[in-house]
Order: structure tokens, then C-alpha cells, then sequence
């Protein structure tokens, strides 16, 4: 009998509960998704055979949506309604955006970046979560069945914003997330479960629009992120708008004279111009203008500003974590942009140490999330068992007189983190606050992303300074902050609101699900009944296992107390009411706090009694 | 704004509030084996982390990231031996220590300006990043021979009288605490001068 959930055999002893677990990896150009089949992690192909969609959507008059690849082929076509490189306005706001370089009609809605589009404004969340949508189809149509959970891929060194824009598209998608997982540490997971081999490993990761590095360390099972740096605006698609910049100039053109339409098969002249020069040393190619010429010579040195931004992002990663780059065991390159020869050959000589990019390098963080994905769901065997740990890339702070900033968890900390600050309140009879978080290096708010303002009310009114109020700031394991305050001499929770700076509050996110459902002819509320006995269910069968595992934790009273939530919750999840289903869920949640309390302080103690908790249950 | 940072700020089980020499199972000492620690870490995180807990109640969810964040927490106050030390010396004194508190010896003060300066005029040196390395040795070397003095005077931190050795030695850690954050700026300094600040 199993001791714990984290103990249960590996392998289901039953092939038809087996979970359908999944990895997204949700590019700037494209996106995929990969499963876990037999053991092996491989990712799915589409009906014509295609593993790589696209990220890229068309918006029709009449609603409906178009993806992938036929979108690109349409772009010259209807350059206004064909969207690509969304990635890069996600959790951004209105003034955060070139808006120069872009086709599109923009327009301010909150702050948030916005499209008009012939079937009205839509957010790069809503975007990301079309692409999402069809993935999620595919592998449903794949593996049979609706999934039980995914774990996306995000660069890691996105900020929360970011991150929550992520998350908000697979909700919007009606994707059960599990992790919000870094690209590069995925990567590294599908390459360290590939090897078998320990070590000090750094990950270059060059995607279409994000620039990421980590350094990690493998050993005995464990993956720890030891450093993380990135530039969440910079990617392959930079280096095409340098070929075409510099083939413009040759004619005495620039980008902003250009029609929408022209832009777009420029970039694709030159994208294929770069895609070419990975195999030859110069390129002819017939483009809007007569031919273009290209050698590599040319290309690197119209391009080296953007590999030495690399560079020092990488540097400083290896400084951030005291590491000599001769303490590497590997480099492992990591995106599609690095088929580049010039930036194999940067590594190389700056950080003398193999580099390995056997595993394609479109797909492996895909793979990679998917090994995550069904761990996460508790697939695994004795023999297959690993632990992430990640941490968080850019400091969080808060705003403090004078427009500096007071670190309060700086970057590169390991994550789940919790840290907390107090304040007081500097008027008499003071009952409310604010507070500013932001996310970044620099000393200067202005310099920083501003996340979300917070305001505390119902603090006592006592005098000045008497006041102590405690700020909690969490960071989860997806890298995702709450804040939570009290205040500590009244023991009051001051209530907060959370304005965020770049995001949708939980009343857009219920339209945008109505408005996806109008138009799908779904109803919102079988939809929210539906997840409601999904997740009662989940519950249920947690409860249950662990009750199954560990009643002589609890006297009489107590597990008849659980048994009595368990079974409101299973009646009520027999009905169609699903606010009363959420209801119990916490309810059975509320009872259950002190038998997980309970287990878990069990399982510390057992970790440490150097007994492994996987050696107990055999 | 007036505010106080306090390391620890959890609610939920009592045992999250035990020491962090508790929590890894170790006793509270001055002198400590890193693979040992790192081990213990490890095999915390296995049983505690998000991860290990995914399907698991949301009670039981909850848990997992209080309890990893607090692992987390105690790994880091026990790895950096400045921390370690302030945690005993709260620990035998029985009450927080304040790091921040400037009281310190005039000698150490008048070191404090002769560093800066030396600071300011590296700038100006031709080789100022070889020199920068200079600093930082001389700096790193001051703080080994307070830690070895703080490690002397811990050994007695359980003597009758440990609670007024413990007050004493937070004063060696004020001093301490000065030559990391010093050591951070140089640090600051060096990556701006490789053109590797973050941006």
C-alpha cells in the first residue's frame, strides 16, 4: 500500500487509466505539442503529417478563425487579419510596442496591446489560445480522449506578466495547466534524460522572438537551475529584419515606406535567405525588388551586434551562478535560430566545452515538457524519477519613496519562495495603503515592469507608525507572484485589490470564455459545470487515496468529519448546480488542511530518517 | 514608507517554524559539510516540492509550497555562512539580531572610508579590473578571519553564559554583514565595467 501520493507505483497497472498528459511548446513562430507514449516522448503531427503549426491566426468576418500554415500563405493577401509573432505582446502593454515595425492596426484597450481585426479587438492571449485550442484538438484526436493536463512552455526569462498571459490563453483554451515550465530547462530535462550524464550544463536558447540561457546542475535525479538570463525581445526574427534593412538600403528603400503586404514578403525573403545560409556560403534569391545577394560575410557582420547581446546575457548568467565556463560539461543549443553557424561557432570558442544539439532543436522543448507533463500526472516507474528545480529570472521589488526600488526576492532565488515585508502607515488613523510591485534590476521604478498596484483597506485606524502590517509575496512553482497582507497587532486581513498593470483581470477572462463559447454555440454554464466535477472528482480520488494511505494519522472524529465532506461533495457532484459543487470542494479543501498538514510533516521527517519514501512502499 | 524585512513569513504548520537548522535535521553549529547540506536538500524537495504533490489535494498543494518555499528558505540561510551565523546567534541570544544596526568600532569605520576610497581610485587605473580583483581579495580575506573568529566564539554559545557570547558576537556580524554588501557592489561594479549589467 502506498504511503503517500508521491509513492505510488509508477506505472498504472491499468493501461486505460493511463493519463493523457501533454507538452506545449507555444513559439513565436511556431508551436507544438508532445506526449509521452510506452515510455518515449515524441511529438504529434497534424493531419498532413506536420509536427510544427504555425503560430499564426486569421480572423474572419464571420468569427471564425483560420491557423497555421494557410494564414502565412493568406498574409499577403489580408496582411490586417493575419497575425503573427503574437508571442511578443503577451502580458505587454500599448506603449511597450514597436508598433512601427508591425502591419497591424493597434489599438489602446486597457493599456493592453490590441489588434482590430475584421472579427473585433483581440489581445495576443486571446491569439495564443486559438493556437493552444488546435494543439490541444490534435492531441485529443491523437490520443482518444479529452486531456487531463498540460505543461506549457514559457522563456524563462519572461516576467510575471508574461506568465500570467500565458497561463490566461490555456484557460481561455480549456487547458488544464500543471507547470509553467521554462523553455531552456525543458531542454535540458530532455537532454538529461536522454544522456544519463551529471553535470554543470549551460543552455543557449534561440527562439523566433526570446533569447534565453541557464545553467544548470544534473545530478542523482535532480535538475536545479542554477542562474537564468534572457532578453524576451530578441529571436531569429531579428536577424531577418537586418537582412531585410540592409537589402533595402543596398536599394535605397526603408521599411517604413512600405505597404503592409511588401513588409511581410520582404521578411520572408529574408527569412529564407538565413534558413539557406545555414548549408551555403551565399544565396541568390528573386525578391520584390529583382534578385538579392547574400553572403554569409555580409550576413555576420550585419548581424554581430545581435550575437554579442547573447554573449553578455550568457557571461552574466555564468557570473550570476560562480561559474568558470572550463566547469561546463556541456552547451546544448536549443531553437530553431541556432542552425545559425556563427552562434555554434561563438559558443564554442567562448566557452570551450562540447556542444551538443543532436536532439532537434525545434522539438526538444516540446519533449521535454512533455517527460514533465507525465511525471506531474504521476506516470512514472522507480527508475524514472527526476525533481525540477527552477528558479525566478528577474527581481521582484516594491516601489519606495522617491521612486526607488526595494528588492524583496531577487532573481536567480529557487523557487516556490516566500518572503515577507512589514510597513506601517505614517498618518494617524491611516486605514488604507498602496503599494507598487514591480519586476527588474534597475534601481529606478521607471526603469522597471510595473506588475500590479495593491491597495490594503481595513487596516485599524491607529496612529502613526503604531501599524504593522506584513506584505506576504509568494512566488509558486510556475513563477507566478501573490501578494497577501495583515496586520500584525489587530490581526486584521487587509483586504487587497489587485490592479495589474499588463493583464486581464478575472471579469475580461469571463467574457472573452463567453464570447469563445457564443461563437463555438457551447453553453458557458455545462462548460463550468463540467471543470467543477472534474476538479470534485480529482479531489475525491486524492482524498480518498490518501485517506487509504494514512487514517491512523486522524482519530474517529476527525476522519469521520472528511468522510462527511466527501460525501456532500460526491451528491452534489451528481447534480448540475456548480456553484454548490465549487462550495464543497472548498468545504472538503477546508476539513482536509490538517490530514495533509499531518502527512506532510510525516513525510519530512521520513525524507531526512534517510529512508526514501519510494524504498517505504516496496 | 518605513519597513523591516522579516525572513520568514508563513502561516500553516508549526513545524514550518522551527529552526532551519531543525528543518534539515542538523545540529546547529558553526561549521557545517556542504555535500551534506545539499543532500538534505535534495531529499526534502523530493518530498516536499509542487511537483511531488500535483495530483494530490488542494489542502495537500497548499502544503507542498509552503513547505518548499520554507526548505528553500532554510537551504539558503544555512549555505551562506553569514546567515548560519546570524541564526545562531538568535538562536543562543533568543531573540532576533538586527544586522542593519550601524554601531560599530571606530577602527572598522575608518577601514570602511579607506575601502571606498580605494574603490573610487580603481576606476581610474588602467587595469582597473585587475585591481578590482586586488579589492575583492584583500575584502574576501577580512571576512574568512571573521568568520573564523565567529566560529571560535560560537563554539561556547552553549556555555551558561552563551546568551551574552551571542549578543557579543552579532557585533563581529554587523561588521561581517558590511564587507558583503561591499563585496555585492564590487561585484555590481565588475559586471558594468564587462558591460554584463543587467538591464
Amino acid at each position: 500500500m502506498a504511503l503517500l501520493q508521491i509513492s505510488e507505483p509508477g506505472e498504472s497497472p491499468d493501461p486505460h487509466q493511463l493519463k493523457r498528459a501533454v507538452g506545449i511548446d507555444l513559439g513565436t513562430t511556431h508551436s507544438l505539442i508532445a506526449t509521452v507514449r510506452s515510455g518515449i516522448a515524441q511529438c504529434l503531427s497534424d493531419h498532413d503529417g506536420e509536427v510544427l503549426l504555425p503560430s499564426a491566426v486569421q480572423y474572419h468576418k464571420d468569427f471564425t478563425v483560420s491557423l497555421g500554415r494557410k494564414v502565412i500563405e493568406r498574409r499577403s493577401i489580408d496582411p490586417l487579419n493575419c497575425l503573427l509573432s503574437f508571442k511578443r505582446w503577451m502580458g505587454r502593454g500599448h506603449k511597450d510596442v514597436d508598433r512601427s515595425a508591425s502591419p497591424y492596426r493597434f489599438i489602446e484597450r486597457d493599456g493592453l496591446v490590441t489588434i482590430e481585426t475584421a472579427a473585433g479587438p483581440k489581445t495576443a492571449v486571446e491569439m495564443s489560445a486559438e493556437v493552444l485550442r488546435a494543439l490541444a484538438l490534435r492531441a485529443q484526436e491523437s490520443l482518444g480522449g479529452e486531456l487531463d493536463g498540460a505543461v506549457i512552455t514559457v522563456p524563462a526569462y519572461f516576467d510575471d506578466a508574461q506568465r500570467q498571459a500565458t497561463k490566461d490563453a490555456a484557460t481561455l483554451a480549456g487547458i488544464k495547466v500543471l507547470r509553467l515550465l521554462n523553455e531552456p530547462t525543458a531542454a535540458a530535462i530532455a537532454y538529461g534524460l536522454d544522456q544519463g550524464e551529471e553535470g554543470l550544463f549551460l543552455v543557449y536558447d534561440l527562439g523566433g522572438g526570446t533569447f534565453d540561457v541557464s545553467l544548470l546542475r544534473f545530478s542523482r535525479g535532480v535538475f536545479e537551475v542554477l542562474s537564468t538570463g534572457g532578453d524576451s525581445a530578441l529571436g531569429g526574427d531579428d536577424f531577418d529584419a537586418r537582412i531585410v534593412q540592409a537589402w533595402l538600403s543596398d536599394a535605397g528603400l526603408s521599411m517604413d515606406t512600405l505597404e503592409p503586404s511588401q513588409r511581410h514578403q520582404w521578411l520572408m525573403l529574408a527569412k529564407q535567405a538565413k534558413e539557406q545560409l545555414t548549408e551555403q556560403e551565399a544565396v541568390s534569391l528573386e525578391g520584390p525588388a529583382g534578385i538579392q545577394y547574400l553572403d554569409r560575410s555580409r550576413f555576420e557582420s550585419i548581424t554581430k551586434s545581435l550575437l554579442d547581446k547573447t554573449l553578455v546575457v550568457l557571461r552574466r548568467a555564468l557570473r550570476d551562478a560562480s561559474v568558470d565556463p572550463g566547469e561546463l560539461s556541456a552547451a546544448i543549443l536549443v531553437g530553431g535560430a541556432t542552425r545559425m553557424p556563427q552562434i555554434r561557432r561563438a559558443i564554442e570558442s567562448l566557452l570551450e566545452c562540447p556542444v551538443y544539439s543532436h536532439l532537434n532543436p525545434d522539438e526538444v522543448v516540446a519533449i521535454g515538457a512533455a517527460l514533465q507533463a507525465n511525471l506531474l500526472l504521476g506516470q512514472r516507474s522507480a527508475s524514472d524519477d527526476w525533481l525540477l528545480l527552477d528558479v525566478i529570472p528577474l527581481s521582484l521589488g516594491i516601489e519606495t519613496m522617491g521612486g526607488l526600488i526595494e528588492k524583496i526576492i531577487p532573481r536567480n532565488t529557487t523557487i516556490p519562495v516566500s518572503r515577507a515585508q512589514e510597513f506601517t502607515t505614517f498618518k494617524d488613523g491611516q486605514t488604507a495603503m498602496s503599494l507598487h510591485v514591480v519586476q527588474g534590476e534597475r534601481e529606478l521604478v521607471t526603469d522597471c515592469r510595473s506588475l500590479a498596484r495593491f491597495e490594503l483597506r481595513g487596516l485599524p485606524p491607529l496612529s502613526a507608525g503604531a501599524a504593522r502590517i506584513r506584505v506576504n509575496f509568494q512566488v509558486d512553482a510556475d513563477g507566478l507572484l501573490s501578494v497577501s497582507a495583515q496586520e500584525l497587532s489587530s490581526g486584521v486581513h487587509a483586504s487587497t485589490v489587485v490592479k495589474p498593470s499588463y493583464g486581464l483581470g478575472d471579469e475580461e477572462i469571463t467574457r472573452m470564455l463567453r464570447d469563445g463559447v457564443d461563437h463555438a454555440n457551447l453553453d458557458m454554464q455545462l462548460r463550468a459545470l463540467k471543470e467543477q466535477q472534474v476538479e470534485a472528482d480529482r479531489m475525491l480520488l486524492a482524498v480518498e487515496a490518501a485517506l487509504e494511505a494514512d487514517a491512523t494519522l486522524l482519530s474517529a472524529e476527525e476522519q469521520h468529519a472528511i468522510r462527511c465532506a466527501m460525501d456532500r461533495l460526491r451528491s452534489l457532484a451528481a447534480q448540475s448546480d456548480h456553484h454548490a459543487i465549487r462550495h464543497a470542494i472548498h468545504a472538503l479543501s477546508h476539513q482536509t488542511d490538517n490530514f495533509a498538514s499531518l502527512r506532510m510533516n510525516r513525510a519530512v521527517s521520513q525524507a531526512l530518517s534517510g529512508r526514501r519514501v519510494d524504498e517505504l512502499a516496496s | 514608507m518605513n519597513h523591516s524585512i522579516s525572513e520568514l513569513a508563513l502561516t500553516g504548520s508549526p513545524q514550518l517554524y522551527r529552526h532551519s537548522f531543525e528543518i534539515f535535521g542538523l545540529k546547529p553549529q558553526f561549521e557545517l559539510d556542504k555535500s551534506q547540506l545539499t543532500e538534505r536538500f535534495h531529499q526534502l524537495m523530493h518530498a516536499v516540492h509542487p511537483d511531488r504533490h500535483a495530483g494530490a489535494s488542494d489542502a495537500e498543494r497548499r502544503q507542498a509550497m509552503q513547505w518548499a518555499s520554507r526548505v528553500n528558505q532554510a537551504y539558503r540561510e544555512l549555505l551562506k555562512p553569514l546567515l548560519r551565523a546570524k541564526l545562531l546567534c538568535e538562536i543562543a541570544a533568543a531573540a532576533p539580531v538586527d544586522l542593519l544596526k550601524t554601531a560599530m568600532p571606530a577602527s572598522f569605520l575608518m577601514q570602511q572610508m579607506q575601502w571606498r576610497e580605494d574603490l573610487e581610485a580603481i576606476a581610474e587605473h588602467v587595469d582597473r579590473l585587475n585591481e578590482l580583483d586586488v579589492l575583492e581579495s584583500r575584502l574576501k580575506q577580512t571576512e574568512q578571519e571573521l568568520a573564523a573568529q565567529f566560529a571560535q566564539i560560537s563554539l561556547a554559545f552553549d556555555k551558561p553564559d552563551g546568551r551574552e557570547r551571542a549578543t557579543l558576537a552579532a557585533d563581529l556580524l554587523r561588521q561581517w554583514m558590511f564587507i558583503e554588501k561591499f563585496l555585492d557592489d564590487i561585484e555590481q561594479q565588475r559586471m558594468q565595467w564587462l558591460e554584463v549589467l543587467p538591464s
